[in-house]
């Protein structure tokens, strides 16, 4: 059996140190120089050269350490050097500080751990594995329903270090059901009267890299939205505004109410605004738009059943839309007593004849999407971006 | 003789140091870290596409928002008694809350709160019908001075049969002259308070009518607790409320403690900058180069855009930052590196030969961590998909594979196939519940068998799943990094055997 020890892993050239350890510091040092003298309220070039500086200093003591791993000198260096380059950082620079602060703290629970005898050091990081896998089981039983032990935990003692090293994953993926994509469908409202669609995700960008990272980054962006407010039933006050507009946006008998009335949890409309900020901020838009509309689509899949009558997938009635408001640039809700905000507006496929000349995958839709946007979203399907 | 024996605390203690202390070959950490160096470097070279989109000041999810999240999102603990089992809860629509906002204000301005908080009080015991009654009642009450005549009349006992039946039932609880007096001034009180338009009103009064009793007298301490604090504070406090719809006082923590330079980076040239510098660091890592210190400065560079960048992520990214987190703190470099090749070099230089890589004890506890970790993942994502109803009656894949934005479906042949399934219903079945239960039992039992001898058999179950996710659903860098993972239950031996020179097989 192979002894259990703690020792190093690589044999390094044991090479004197002197110059790199003084010009770690220094370099830290005169990072907090440049940072402090140079001070503005905003961020400037000197700020930018003072962090530059401070953690060069902080490489180099970093490779000191991969050197000498056990020895204390090098990490009480390094753990000085993380607190000077904590000060060289600009004070708006709030989570840089957060950063030189954990790397001061680890040199030094280094430190204390090598000054254990063997025994108590393999106590020691036993601990810490115990202590992180614990933090993971928290973090796995925290999605609803949850214990109180989950939630006390992960508050107190786990939170820290799990957000900080993103170990938080619930892992539960594609569970209890993998359910429909989310897209976004923003309906810009041009100065000139036009209007102009813009889809997230749109399947062009898949081709942005092979392997389509960024287009499953969009569908990541749309799913956030997809977080609703817990209620019962539509409220009463809600239900009655909606029967006024009936007439125009029907209210699809076969699908309970409440799944047609989707209002988003407070911080999702939150991270919505950024998103209409972006979209009326972009070339094609900004300062040529007025307003935008904004309608979160569900994707639904289709059955094995409609499947194997030849549908298609993409169809227009397979899109869902719940009209999510009226925005300015600001991302300020125009209208929040629209009585139709956060409905949906249904489009449904009608009944065709089928004949020699219908062409495959077409169908013949009532598209509600369509009268209350006063634009056919199918029409250009690729918004303004090529 | 028995003083020899070991007792159970140290045989515990040694089974656990045999268990995590005993030195290991890094070969397959080695592997590991060129595997996931060039999967971490696609996906950071894949950001560039969306760089100023996704991290920019005003990027999708701004530097507005994302930190504002970061230095204020609240946490809540649980409570250690089983008091304020309900608390007050914000509504949910802007204009709500403004109105109940106004109308608090308006209660802790006027000349005795306590009048208007204790008839508050005095009209949550009541069955919500007589409540609401009432409430609809001081509603539809626009005319202030008609409002007033009717309660005069009241505690005079001058209302007319007629006038007597328009009033809510609640009026006849009070008979006695003082009994009405006070019912009438407190309830003249609370329509005082009330907004001046009929619209505000009844979404305010919409508000009460809907609460129970129980989050009635949640208000109740809540609009207290606002009494003592001074103006500016009580509206420091409605905003976050407001912000977060959870009530300050039960927050436990605030803020998120994450790291980036996209948090505070407003000029595009410096977000180009530290990007390729970013690019420059993971290039080192996966070439083994100071293999150490870019380790570490890797997962720092993955954390920056993680941490900025929550709406974008999803499931690459979490195995990403696991294969970073464990393998910084690994031997990774010790092989198939620049540091071997230079170290070679030396040695060379020096009239000496490198010995070979040894085993190391750090090796042993990191391989050990990336199990333990690979397995909770399993379970947790195994026992979860056994709350979903598809996974029972062999749905679920379909679903995934009937998905248009995640699924191939834009492939012809893809959809056809799809189509020829669907047409065929036994085979639709078999391969869609043969799928559930492939799936739930590579996952479910994958942290008992990955010890035993099954392991070969349900690595290669895990193995074939992957290679499903990245078909059916696209998702070929998170099935890649999962492959990078597994990496740690492989003998160094194979991994010698199909990537090593002739000396790492000797």
């Amino acid at each position: 059996m192979a002894q259990a020890t703690l020792q190093t892993d690589q044999s390094f050239d044991q090479k004197p140190l002197t110059w790199q350890l003084v010009l770690a510091p220094t370099l830290a040092v005169a990072g907090v120089a440049i940072g402090r003298i140079g001070i503005t309220e905003t961020p400037s070039w000197s700020a930018v050269a003072a962090i530059s500086l401070a953690i060069a200093g902080l490489v180099l003591v970093g490779m000191m350490i991969a050197q000498r791993p056990r020895n204390l000198l090098v990490l009480a260096l390094g753990a000085a050097t993380a607190v000077l380059a904590r000060y060289s950082a600009h004070p708006s620079w709030e989570s840089v500080h957060l950063l030189f602060i954990v790397m001061a703290s680890v040199a030094g629970v280094a430190i204390v751990v090598l000054l254990l005898p063997r025994q108590l050091r393999m106590a020691v990081i036993s601990f810490a594995a115990v202590f992180h896998f614990l933090g993971v089981l928290s973090a796995i039983t925290s999605p609803p329903p949850q214990s109180w032990l989950s939630n006390w935990s992960w508050v107190t003692l786990f939170r820290h270090h799990l957000v900080f090293c993103y170990t938080n994953n619930a892992y539960q993926f594609y569970s209890p059901e993998p359910g429909p994509a989310t897209l976004l469908w923003f309906c810009v409202d041009m100065k000139n009267g036009e209007k102009v669609w813009y889809k997230v995700p749109r399947k062009p960008e898949t081709h942005l890299d092979p392997m389509s990272v960024e287009f499953f980054r969009r569908l990541s962006m749309t799913e956030a939205i997809n977080q609703n407010a817990s209620l019962q039933s539509v409220p009463a006050d809600v239900m009655q505004d909606r029967l006024q507009m009936v007439r125009l946006y029907p209210i699809l008998a076969d699908v309970p109410a409440i799944a047609q009335y989707r209002p988003p949890m407070q911080h999702v409309r939150r991270i919505l605004a950024s998103y209409v900020r972006h979209v009326l901020a972009m070339p094609e838009f900004k300062d040529q738009a007025t307003n935008v509309r904004v309608y979160r689509v569900q994707h639904r899949m289709l059955s094995a059943q409609e499947f194997a009558d030849g549908r298609n997938p993409f169809g227009e009635s397979t899109y869902l839309p719940y009209y999510f408001g009226n925005f300015d640039a600001t991302g300020t809700q125009l209208e929040p007593d629209d009585p139709m905000l956060y409905w949906l507006l249904p489009i449904i496929r009608k009944a065709v004849t089928v004949t020699p000349m219908t062409r495959p995958g077409v169908e013949a839709v009532e598209n509600h999407l369509k009268v209350h946007a006063g634009s056919d979203p199918f029409e250009e399907r690729y918004g303004a971006n090529p | 003789m028995e003083l020899d024996q070991p007792n159970v605390m140290q045989r515990i203690w040694s089974s656990w140091t045999r268990f995590w202390f005993t030195a290991a070959d890094p070969t397959p950490l080695c592997l590991m870290r060129i595997v996931a160096g060039l999967l971490t470097l696609y996906v950071h070279i894949a950001y560039s596409f969306d760089l100023v989109a996704f991290f920019g000041p005003n990027g999708w999810y701004d530097q507005r928002e994302s930190n504002r999240v970061r230095t204020s999102m609240p946490h809540v603990r649980g409570n250690y008694d089983w008091k304020l089992a309900s608390t007050f809860q914000m509504p949910q629509d802007d204009r709500d809350r403004q109105i109940l906002r106004d109308f608090i204000d308006r209660v802790l301005s006027s000349p005795d709160p306590d009048h208007v908080l204790l008839f508050m009080h005095s009209i949550s015991d009541v069955a919500t019908g007589d409540r609401n009654e009432l409430l609809k009642y001081v509603e539809l009450a626009h005319d202030v001075g008609e409002f007033e005549t009717v309660l005069k009349a009241f505690v005079d006992d001058k209302l007319t049969l007629e006038a007597k039946e328009l009033l809510p039932k609640f009026f006849e609880r009070y008979v006695t002259p003082d009994a009405r007096n006070n019912f009438a001034d407190s309830l003249s009180r609370f329509r005082a308070v009330m907004p001046s338009g009929l619209e505000d009103r009844k979404r305010l009064l919409g508000l009460f009518a809907k609460t129970s009793e129980v989050d009635w007298n949640a208000f109740q301490m809540f609009v207290n607790d606002l009494r003592k604090m001074d103006g500016t504070q009580r509206t420091v406090y409605l905003n976050r409320f407001a912000d977060w719809g959870i009530s300050p006082k039960f927050v436990y923590a605030e803020g998120m403690p994450t790291y980036s330079p996209w948090f505070h980076t407003q000029d595009i040239r410096f977000l180009w900058l530290i990007h390729g510098l970013h690019l420059i660091a993971i290039v080192a890592f996966t070439i083994g180069f100071n293999t150490r210190v870019f380790a570490v400065i890797t997962w720092l560079v993955g954390l920056s855009y993680i941490h900025r960048a929550q709406p974008y992520l999803f499931g690459q990214d979490t195995m990403m930052n696991l294969c970073l987190t464990y393998l910084m703190l690994s031997p990774c470099g010790a092989k198939w590196s620049v540091d071997r090749w230079l170290a070679r070099k030396r040695a060379e230089a020096n009239g000496t030969t490198l010995p070979p890589v040894q085993p190391s004890v750090s090796a042993g506890f990191v391989l050990r961590v990336f199990q333990i970790q690979y397995s909770l993942m399993y379970l947790s994502a195994g026992l979860s998909k056994l709350k979903g109803e598809s996974w029972w009656n062999g749905t679920a894949l379909f679903n995934c594979m009937a998905n248009p934005e995640f699924s191939p479906m834009h492939v012809g042949v893809y959809r056809d196939f799809l189509k020829w399934l669907c047409q065929h219903r036994v085979v639709w079945e078999l391969v869609c519940t043969g799928s559930a239960v492939f799936t739930l039992l590579t996952e479910v039992p994958f942290p008992y068998l990955v010890w035993t001898k099954m392991r070969p058999v349900v690595i290669s179950a895990a193995l074939l799943l992957h290679t499903g996710i990245a078909v059916l659903m696209g998702l070929s860098v998170f099935s890649l990094f999962m492959f990078a993972l597994i990496l740690c239950f492989f003998p160094p031996d194979i991994i010698n055997w199909m990537f090593g020179s002739e000396e790492d097989r000797a």
